[in-house]
């Protein structure tokens, strides 16, 4: 009788444990790409691409206020757009004039992403863009701009450097800060380097970053945002 | 049967008896990481490093969240405000985990995932840290916004820290601890370096960004796949 009980015992808890190992292979499957495509199809989003905005746009509102100086900027340069005037259906017009192709995608802010894009497209000189990203409020209007440049040679990663550092010493002057190495000579040498230039303002937030990591390369990142406080 | 009981319950006696005694113990603090105890000391030790941690993770944190791009995947596990003991929480408990972890990775006496203290919690009780794979495995956090969080991170180090401890920290002189994570660009895989900080923060990345398995692919600017969503 006992022994019956035990065998009974030992097939349900083989069948617990078969069924938690099931259950946790599927729950890690669906967390793949093969799996967030099918979930994607069932209907089921990825959790950042049903972010509140509302939420998304406290959090910026916080961070941003921390991050922005205390006097205004003399000007808020941003490739030739307008950030909190440009909406985004003049920034796509534009885009499409240019013949840049850009995504719209949207988690929490609104965003076109536009990849692999000439340089000079963008109203730019310098090695073609990797990806450029705009940024915008609730209420449509241009928030910020990412413009990434990855992977590059040496020489790329130096004259994208010095085109995004020239073009915002003629608007703004000296930078409000500085980190690392701007000449960019230990950023090639080191392992792990990045030279960072920026300018903070009460209304504007220019970022020109230069990195040299295990990921990406020789990368310059170029970040122009409002900041002001969005509602 | 009745022998396994006994056993069970004599076990538990012990523990319960071991318990009460034991209230008033306060367990001797573990460094997770002692290769990496000079970076501690020359931080400040315990007297300092603490303060200089927490600051560098509050402005590579500020930096995060005030960019739209990176942002949102923040917003993601924010979905319970009230509280900070839920499971997908606030910026101010992914902050404290996070000095939690760096604490411990340059040679603190903390382990991650740990206890911590969180700003705003409504209750008294620590909260618990999750480990990597837990905390990041339905965020979908692209390899991309990984790259940039740790370029981020790196730039507020490299300017909150004296010259000297950057240099040690990221030094491949005489190195024993490698990268071993896949890379499509940038430092090899293999290098190693002298403390084993930054590796294994970069050797994090299969892990945090699994939902993408093999990350984005880079490669020259005008390839538009240069970076994964």
């Amino acid at each position: 009788m006992l022994q019956l009980a035990a065998a009974r015992s030992t097939r349900i808890m083989a069948g617990f444990i078969a069924a938690t190992c099931v259950s946790v292979a599927a729950i890690g499957w669906l967390h793949t790409s093969h799996g967030r495509q099918l979930l994607a199809k069932l209907g089921v989003p990825c959790p950042v691409d049903t972010v509140d905005s509302n939420v998304v746009l406290s959090m910026r509102n916080n961070a941003i206020s921390r991050q922005r100086g205390s006097i205004a900027a003399p000007d808020r340069p941003a490739l030739g757009l307008q950030l909190d005037r440009s909406t985004e259906s003049e920034v796509a017009e534009q885009m499409t004039r240019d013949n840049v192709h850009c995504d719209e995608i949207s988690r929490g802010f609104r965003y076109l992403r536009c990849r692999g894009v000439p340089a000079q497209l963008l109203r730019t000189n310098g090695p073609p863009v990797s990806e450029i990203w705009f940024s915008f409020k609730p209420d449509r209007t241009l928030m910020a701009i990412n413009l990434y440049r990855r992977d590059m040679t040496e020489s790329e990663t130096r004259q994208s450097w010095r085109i995004a550092l020239q073009s915002l010493r003629q608007a703004l002057g000296v930078p409000t800060a500085m980190t690392g190495d701007t000449t960019l000579t230990s950023l090639m040498e080191k392992p792990v380097a990045v030279a960072r230039v920026e300018y903070a303002y009460s209304d504007y937030v220019a970022t020109v970053t230069a990195s040299h990591l295990p990921y990406g390369g020789l990368a310059v990142r170029e970040q122009y945002m409002s900041a002001t406080t969005a509602h | 049967m009745k022998r396994f009981v006994g056993i069970l319950l004599a076990a538990a006696a012990l523990v319960a008896l071991t318990a009460c005694g034991g209230g008033n113990d306060v367990s001797p603090p573990v460094v997770q990481h002692p290769e990496n105890k000079a970076i501690w000391s020359a931080l400040g030790g315990d007297s300092a490093a603490p303060a200089a941690v927490a600051g560098v993770v509050n402005a590579a944190v500020t930096g995060l969240l005030a960019d739209p791009v990176e942002a949102p995947y923040f917003a993601a596990v924010t979905g319970n405000t009230s509280k900070s003991s839920a499971a997908h929480d606030t910026p101010a408990r992914l902050e404290a985990c996070l000095t939690l972890q760096f604490e411990s990775l340059l040679g603190g006496p903390y382990t991650y995932p740990g206890p911590v203290k969180v700003t705003g919690d409504v209750d008294a009780q620590p909260e618990m840290c999750q480990d990597m794979t837990t905390a990041h495995n339905d965020v979908g956090v692209p390899g991309c916004v990984f790259d940039q969080f740790m370029v981020d991170l790196v730039a507020t180090f490299q300017s909150k820290l004296p010259a000297a401890d950057f240099a040690a920290l990221t030094s491949t002189t005489n190195g024993t601890y490698a990268l071993t994570s896949t890379n499509s660009a940038g430092i090899p895989v293999g290098t190693k370096f002298q403390y084993s900080a930054v590796p294994t923060l970069f050797n994090l990345r299969g892990t945090i960004t699994s939902a993408t398995p093999g990350g984005p692919l880079y490669l020259p600017p005008t390839v538009a796949t240069s970076c994964s969503s």
